[in-house]
């Protein structure tokens, strides 16, 4: 009898267990948001993948923002850090389909979300992001993904 | 038993406990980290294996934890230190492994690692079932169990052990790592030649249940 239902049990656990690592270590963890908006108007979110405490959080959002200022002077940048992650956020990170432009790093690194009332400006601007970064390594490049595009 | 032999016996179990805490603590340190590099997971098979890999190795270590704290007091043991030190070595020895960088995440390997190191807990488990507390990382005597998996094999305890190693292995896959994995092995069957001749002195029956069975594989070994 436990032979039978010992390999049953412990393949449960691990399969439980990774199913609980997977809803519920999110919430631990605290995520990178940097929003700006360009002189366009262009409204952009950055999302970056988790951090194991807020200082780390806050020095990786503040890094990014110091780079965005450095090369927009004139855009109003704002850097946070979220404790978890909520739906949207959820949704942002994984690979379905947004209701905006987007950028995604391989891997998922790096999330950018684009919105301004002209959609057709905010895919150019996604595409100009693409075409800037094609010169970094293949694992750092981004690729813009348009509106309701499987990413 | 009196107290102090009791106390005696707890903090030898100790330093081996504290160890094993490390690695555990560390892998389920490991997971968060993972986790926070991933928080995208839908559909990403290849990273819910690595996922399943790290949690059953913290699995595998809970369960030698748990045995260990649980065991009972040797009846017989070596006095001179070669054979301890071959059993340190051979069970402490495999842990490097886990201070070198894991491959990249890969879905056929993580998945058969996940599966070798599940079997080989579970295997360990049903061991501890047959061997009911006698547990030891030294060589040393303290009851003759002949049955269940002991049955066929005298050392199940090993197999499922290396199972598993090879499962851990596999989330590395390096020929730099191979190495480590030999001098394991080594040690390890050096570990089972002291064992058994320990069981031979303190149980007379022993020399009887080693004519009639394998060292670790039925009909090969």
């Amino acid at each position: 009898m436990l032979y039978r239902v010992l390999p049953i049990l412990v393949l449960g656990l691990t399969a439980a267990l990774t199913a609980a690592a997977i809803e519920f270590l999110p919430e631990t963890l605290y995520f990178p948001v940097v929003e700006y908006s360009t002189p366009e108007n262009v409204q952009i979110a950055l999302f970056k993948n988790g951090e194991l405490d807020r200082s780390s959080c806050e020095q990786g959002a503040g890094k990014v923002a110091i780079a965005i200022r450095a090369g927009c002077p004139t855009c109003k940048v704002v850097e946070r850090c979220f404790r978890g992650l909520d739906a949207e956020r959820r949704k942002i990170l994984s690979r379905e389909p947004l209701s905006t432009p987007s950028v995604r790093m391989p891997g998922g690194k790096l999330t950018m979300t684009l919105s301004t009332r002209d959609p057709q400006l905010a895919l150019g601007v996604c595409q100009q992001i693409e075409r800037q970064s094609a010169s970094r390594r293949v694992d750092q490049r981004l690729r813009c993904f348009p509106a309701l595009a499987a990413r | 038993m009196t107290n102090a032999e009791k106390i005696y016996d707890a903090v030898m179990r100790l330093p081996y406990v504290a160890f094993l805490s490390f690695f555990l603590i560390r892998e389920l340190s490991g997971i968060r980290t993972l986790v926070a590099f991933h928080p995208y997971v839908g559909g990403d098979w290849s990273f819910v294996m690595a996922l399943a890999t790290r949690v059953s190795v913290v699995i595998f270590f809970s369960v030698m934890l748990s045995f260990f704290i649980s065991r009972f007091r040797p009846i017989s043991k070596y006095s001179n230190w070669n054979p301890k030190i071959t059993a340190l070595l051979g069970t402490l020895f495999t842990y490097l492994l886990l201070l070198t960088p894991r491959a990249p995440a890969d879905a056929f390997w993580n998945s058969l690692s996940t599966l070798l190191v599940l079997v080989g807990c579970t295997t360990a488990i049903l061991v501890m079932v047959d061997l009911g507390r006698s547990l030891s990382i030294m060589p040393e005597a303290r009851k003759l169990v002949t049955s269940g998996l002991y049955r066929r094999i005298r050392h199940p305890l090993y197999l499922a052990e290396e199972i598993a190693i090879i499962g851990f292995y596999l989330q590395f896959r390096s020929w730099q790592t191979m190495p480590i994995l030999v001098v394991h092995f080594y040690f390890q069957i050096r570990r089972m030649d002291w064992e058994e001749s320990i069981l031979a002195k303190a149980f007379p029956a022993y020399a009887e249940y080693k004519q009639r069975t394998y060292r670790l594989f039925p009909r090969l070994y």
